[in-house]
């Protein structure tokens, strides 16, 4: 059990380096992951490491202490590589960065307090979420060239719509899904359950955000 | 030596410091550097210091991997550090990923002096104006 709680550390420490180091260039992105990954190692083999329990939070807690740090580190890489902080928004028109930032980071400060963390904790969780959530977006829906996906054609506004419509509808039954099991005082699965609760809300709020931009955009007299 | 939160850059959005001069957990490395150095260890890699630092201040906990890996990019960017990765077959042989070896420029060691120094008079002047 002690083993798996240092692996799951690990897992952690090492998907938490993956997000923060995507898009980085390929030299950069793979020293930090691999410097991380032998720490990891040398943390879990040093022999005045204690219990695995012990090492599991020692792990967990120098990821998560180290979290603003990683976000400002990779802000700055991308920074010295020609790019803003923001480069990854630039297909976007300035009120989709709006509300994507804004629902995001209100979603993630209501889901934060749900877990019942502190406000320290909880504001941490909504700039990580919010910059996860909208780099997510960036995957699932890219902007066309312009910022006008709506533009392409009838048939692909019209399965984004029904995409979008179908993961709001899935990521909202799993929410309050797991939100009512949770109340049941499961132990570690209530837990479980309200993350993943909590990650299909984001989900499905981020989606719906997109979904309205969509709407907003069909009804312009300049739309073709 | 103590690492607290105000000591860590990132928790501190408001400092802009001179060009050359280093924070705290970038002395803290260079110190525990070139420690290590005399003691025969003239490279360590990230875990490592992180372990010197903490036996150093009687720490709690290990300084975190964002705070610390920053850190050290940002002291070889500043030339104070110079790194290279291990020879793979080493790694191989004892079965464990690659280390990044540091190791503590010349630079690096006058930089930590003058902040030594820098820190010397700064105490002296507060002295000073207590007794005033």
């Amino acid at each position: 059990m002690n083993d798996l709680l240092t692996s799951l550390a690990a897992g952690v420490a090492r998907n938490w380096v993956a997000v923060y180091t995507l898009g980085l260039p390929p030299s950069v992105r793979d020293a930090r992951r691999a410097e991380l990954q032998s720490d990891l190692w040398e943390q879990r083999h040093e022999i005045r490491s204690g219990t695995s329990n012990s090492l599991a939070k020692g792990v967990l807690a120098r990821v998560l202490g180290g979290v603003p740090a990683d976000i400002l580190w990779a802000i700055d890489v991308r920074h010295d590589q020609g790019g803003t902080a923001m480069r990854a928004f630039d297909g976007y028109e300035k009120t989709d960065k709006v509300v994507i930032f804004g629902i995001t980071v209100t979603a993630a400060l209501l889901a934060s307090t749900t877990i019942g963390a502190t406000a320290l904790v909880s504001l941490l969780v909504a700039a990580v979420a919010a910059v996860g959530l909208a780099g997510l977006m960036r995957l699932v829906f890219p902007p066309t060239t312009g910022g006008r996906a709506m533009d392409s054609s009838a048939t692909s506004s019209r399965g984004r719509r029904l995409l979008t419509t179908f993961v709001i509808s899935i990521a909202v039954i799993m929410g309050i899904g797991a939100y009512l099991f949770s109340l049941e005082h499961w132990g570690g699965l209530a837990i479980l359950l309200n993350i993943v609760g909590t990650v299909a809300l984001l989900v499905a709020l981020g989606s719906l955000s997109l979904f309205v931009v969509d709407l907003i955009r069909g009804e312009r007299p300049t739309r073709s | 030596m103590t690492l607290d939160n105000r000591k860590i850059s990132s928790y501190s959005f408001g400092v802009r410091r001179k060009p050359g001069t280093l924070i705290p957990i970038e002395q803290d490395i260079l110190e525990a550097g070139l420690a290590l150095s005399r003691r025969g260890e003239p490279s360590f890699h990230g875990f490592l210091i992180a372990k010197e630092i903490q036996d150093d201040a009687e720490a709690k906990r290990l300084t975190s991997h964002g705070t610390l890996y920053k850190a050290l990019d940002r002291l070889e960017r500043a030339g104070h550090l110079a790194s290279q990765w291990e020879d793979p077959e080493e790694a191989a042989i004892q079965q464990r990923p690659r280390r990044r070896l540091y190791q503590v420029t010349v630079t690096g060691a006058q930089a930590l002096a003058k902040s030594h120094v820098v820190a010397r008079a700064a105490a002296s002047g507060r002295r000073a104006l207590e007794g005033a």
